[in-house]
Parts: structure tokens; C-alpha cells; sequence
């Protein structure tokens, strides 16, 4: 589902909502389609940002939350807010203990590990639920890396 | 939906991936990174002059390679990438253990 207003700028006040198979070939696909329309009319460092962002949530519901299991999807919300776009990805699976893994950080050659930094450090704000299904990303376009913060949320949102 | 090349020269390889490197993509890329090396390879360049989009798997294959590359005494070196992918390299301290260079 699609919806856009008009006023001072449709593409700021667009959202979208979209449920996807869980599987890496649909995340690519969706992905591809967001860069050649939604996200083409950013700069393209944002352009870049917010996908590889974007990328790294539903990567981590698909292969951590539902296991690549098909018969299950993932749910993506994209909304363009002034100065900046807000990612919802949410999965049906038990979650995660984020609150653990914040703390960890990769070892410096290791070669999994970083999807969680690199929400951290190319997000204003990255909020998981209580259950860890559910995550919610605040891009800044102007300074989204100067401001990092990591926190829970209670937002019936991203509740079960 | 990677469409990646290998030029061969000898112990040096270089390889030219196309589009992403991506969750979706990069690990049919490990088996023949993996074959270079078991091959011979001892100087091996990602080219990422037609990388689009590179995540944390595709950050994961590199450093894979480059320690592959290591524990038999090669180098491994990341060349032309672009703004956006050489400022994430860098941002992630990547470039602290091979070289990595723009376009």
C-alpha cells in the first residue's frame, strides 16, 4: 500500500507499507525497487544511506527472526519525514536479546557481526521493541551520523 | 544477481563485481574466492568500480577473503569503490587491515 498527500512536498509526506516473503531474493528485490523510485529523488549518499540501512533490518528479520522460512513474511514500513525518512521492519518470530547484543562488538576481522553497528552509526535513532521483532530507524540526512542513540521502545507499533 | 569477473595474471587475480554485494549475492561469491586462493593467488583486488551497494555480508566476504589472503602470506587490496562505499569501509575501520582506495 502506497498513499501520498498533497502539500508542501508529496514526496516528504509519503509513507508506505509493505509485506514481504521472507527470503533474501525478495529483500533485494524490494530493495532494487525502493532505489529506483522512492529513495531516487535523495541525494545519493542518503540514497545509499537509507537503503544499506534499510538492508540490514530486513536482512536480520529474514535470516535471524524467521530463519528464511518462507512461509513466513516480514513487514516494512517507509515514511519521509521532514529532514529525514523513518524505517519500521518487523518480523513474527520470537525476537532477540538486543539489549545484549548492543553491547558486543565484532571482533575487528571478523566476518559477521556488523549489521547492528552500522544501524548505530548511520542512524539518528535505532529503537528495538521489548521483544526484538521489531525495529524502528531515524534517518537524519544532515547529520544522522553525529547523532547516535540506541534505546527500547514501547510503541504499541512495534508491540505484539 | 551478482555479476561478478576474474581476470587472471599469473599469482595476481582481480575481480570485477557488478551491482551489490549483498546478503543476496555475496556468498556465491565465497567459493570462488576461496578456489583463488587454493589456486595460487597471492595478490588479489576487488575492482568496485561497478559496485552499486555493498551491506555488512558483503563487508563480512571481503574480510574473509582478505584473511584467507593472509594466512597464506598474500595481499588483498579493494580498489575504486565509491564515495558512499569507501566512506562505509572507512567508517567500519576496514581500511585499517587492507588498502582500499576511490574512484
Amino acid at each position: 500500500m502506497t498513499s501520498a498527500q498533497s502539500g508542501d512536498s508529496m514526496w516528504q509526506q509519503m509513507q508506505m507499507t509493505r509485506r514481504l516473503p521472507a527470503t533474501l531474493s525478495d529483500v533485494e528485490t524490494f530493495c532494487r525497487e525502493l532505489r529506483a523510485t522512492v529513495f531516487a529523488a535523495m541525494p545519493p549518499r542518503e540514497c545509499f544511506v537509507v537503503e544499506l540501512v534499510l538492508r540490514e533490518a530486513l536482512t536480520n528479520a529474514v535470516l535471524h527472526g524467521v530463519n528464511q522460512d518462507d512461509r513466513r513474511s516480514i513487514e516494512c514500513e517507509v515514511e519521509m519525514i521532514s529532514g529525514g525518512i523513518i524505517l519500521r521492519v518487523r518480523d513474527d518470530g520470537e525476537g532477540f536479546d538486543w539489549r545484549t547484543r548492543l553491547k558486543e562488538m565484532p571482533r575487528s576481522l571478523a566476518e559477521s557481526g556488523r549489521g547492528l553497528e552500522i544501524l548505530r552509526r548511520y542512524c539518528a535513532e535505532v529503537r528495538f521493541n521489548d521483544a526484538g521483532n521489531g525495529v524502528e530507524l531515524i534517518r537524519t540526512f544532515d547529520d544522522g551520523r553525529q547523532q547516535e542513540a540506541v534505546e527500547g521502545d514501547n510503541d504499541a507499533e512495534l508491540q505484539n | 544477481m551478482q555479476n561478478f569477473k576474474i581476470e587472471r595474471d599469473g599469482e595476481t587475480a582481480t575481480v570485477f563485481a557488478a551491482g551489490d554485494i549483498c546478503a543476496s549475492s555475496a556468498p556465491e561469491l565465497r567459493p570462488a574466492m576461496r578456489d583463488l586462493v587454493k589456486s595460487g593467488v597471492r595478490r588479489l583486488v576487488f575492482d568496485l568500480a561497478q559496485t552499486s551497494m555493498l551491506d555488512s555480508t558483503g563487508i563480512g566476504l571481503l574480510l574473509a577473503t582478505f584473511n584467507s589472503m593472509r594466512g597464506v602470506g598474500g595481499e588483498f587490496s579493494v580498489v575504486r569503490a565509491s564515495d558512499e562505499i569507501l566512506d562505509l569501509l572507512e567508517s567500519m575501520r576496514i581500511n585499517q587491515h587492507f588498502p582500499v582506495s576511490g574512484r
